[in-house]
């Protein structure tokens, strides 16, 4: 089985992401699920990817990367059960951290092929995010294989290069850091060739 | 490790606050969440651009009181408004100056709808979060709606 992390800050646009990637995916040929995580009780996400075909499985309440850990590995072993996914993509909340995922998955799923993370940036709203939040998203781009700078068309160039380069500046050497703007396609074919 | 609430098809019933379920961001860092459910009827039945103007009017009134009760960045606020058979509108904001991105949409007229909201900000008290959520939500119509 091969997992891939979608992480990312709320509203950076993961779940548009994560589609987009089902879908390719899909179109090659690979059996897909979906594992949604939110921090409230109610759930908005999962009924929107289930609506476009894909077996979701949520977890509600909290974090899986940290107080919802267990939640996640019997999540995984329920979907390895019922869908024998090829791929499954995971959105964990917007408050996660990836390295933490991955440490948990590490030690304990078996069969695990690939494993992978790709965090979302919101390009429009980075410098605003480093001044309120910078511990968290900073902590999102450590361990990640790929980051997504999204909503790359609602800044400048010279905003765009400047984002970029302070992701740059935070990613490990051998990361890939692609501008994307979901909503409309641009970059989307690079970012889908690069993450799984 | 503890165990969490998974589910398939029942998402889960009532509002949530409570940073035990974050242990590992630091304190200052800790947003307020508020996601609920409720059943709203809608008498007379709503079109679909007058669907569009409620959750624009909500909007309209749950911003500011965002903003006065001190909110300093808006993590995310999102959710759908689902008419049993005839769709489901979405919503989407992440800036206390812009109204929400609308996606999909209901078809005909509405009469019963459910809305779901999902509310995560930043310089808020979390336990004032709901009471903001709930009556810009009055502010913005007279729909009879039952909380969950």
């Amino acid at each position: 089985m091969n997992v891939l992390c979608i992480a990312g800050f709320l509203g950076s646009g993961k779940t548009t992401i994560l589609l987009e990637v089902a879908r390719s995916l899909t179109e090659a040929g690979s059996r897909v699920a979906v594992i949604e995580n939110e921090i409230g009780e109610v759930g908005v996400d999962g009924g929107y990817v289930r609506e476009q075909g894909l077996p979701v499985q949520e977890i509600f309440g909290g974090c899986i990367c940290c107080t919802l850990q267990i939640g996640l590995v019997q999540t995984l072993e329920t979907l390895t059960a019922t869908h024998s996914p090829d791929w499954v993509l995971l959105e964990p909340t917007g408050l996660a951290s990836p390295g933490d995922i991955l440490g948990l998955l590490v030690d304990n799923v078996e069969d695990l092929d690939v494993l992978r993370v790709l965090t979302v940036v919101d390009a429009a709203r980075w410098p605003m995010l480093l001044e309120v939040v910078e511990p968290l998203v900073t902590s999102q781009l450590q361990s990640a294989d790929v980051v997504s700078v999204n909503k790359a068309d609602e800044v400048s160039a010279e905003e765009l290069e400047s984002v970029m380069a302070s992701v740059r500046s935070l990613t490990s050497a051998d990361a890939r850091v692609l501008a994307v703007s979901a909503a409309k396609g641009t970059g989307m074919r690079a970012l889908l060739r690069a993450a799984p | 490790m503890t165990g969490g609430h998974t589910h398939e098809d029942d998402p889960g019933r009532h509002a949530h606050g409570g940073h035990e379920h974050l242990s590992h961001v630091p304190d200052a860092a800790l947003p307020a969440v508020f996601a609920a459910r409720a059943e709203v009827v809608l008498d007379p039945p709503a079109h679909p651009d007058e669907l569009e103007s409620l959750i624009a009017g909500f909007f309209r009134a749950l911003l500011p009181a965002l903003a006065a009760a001190g909110c300093t960045l808006v993590g995310h606020i999102k959710g759908t408004m689902a008419a049993p058979g005839h769709g489901d509108l979405a919503f989407h904001a992440t800036d206390l100056e812009a109204p929400p991105a609308l996606t999909g949409g209901v078809a005909g007229l509405a009469h019963d709808a459910v809305l779901t909201v999902n509310v995560i900000v930043f310089g808020v008290d979390e336990q004032a979060l709901p009471a903001l959520v709930r009556d810009a939500w009055a502010d913005a119509t007279r729909a009879t709606t039952t909380w969950r």
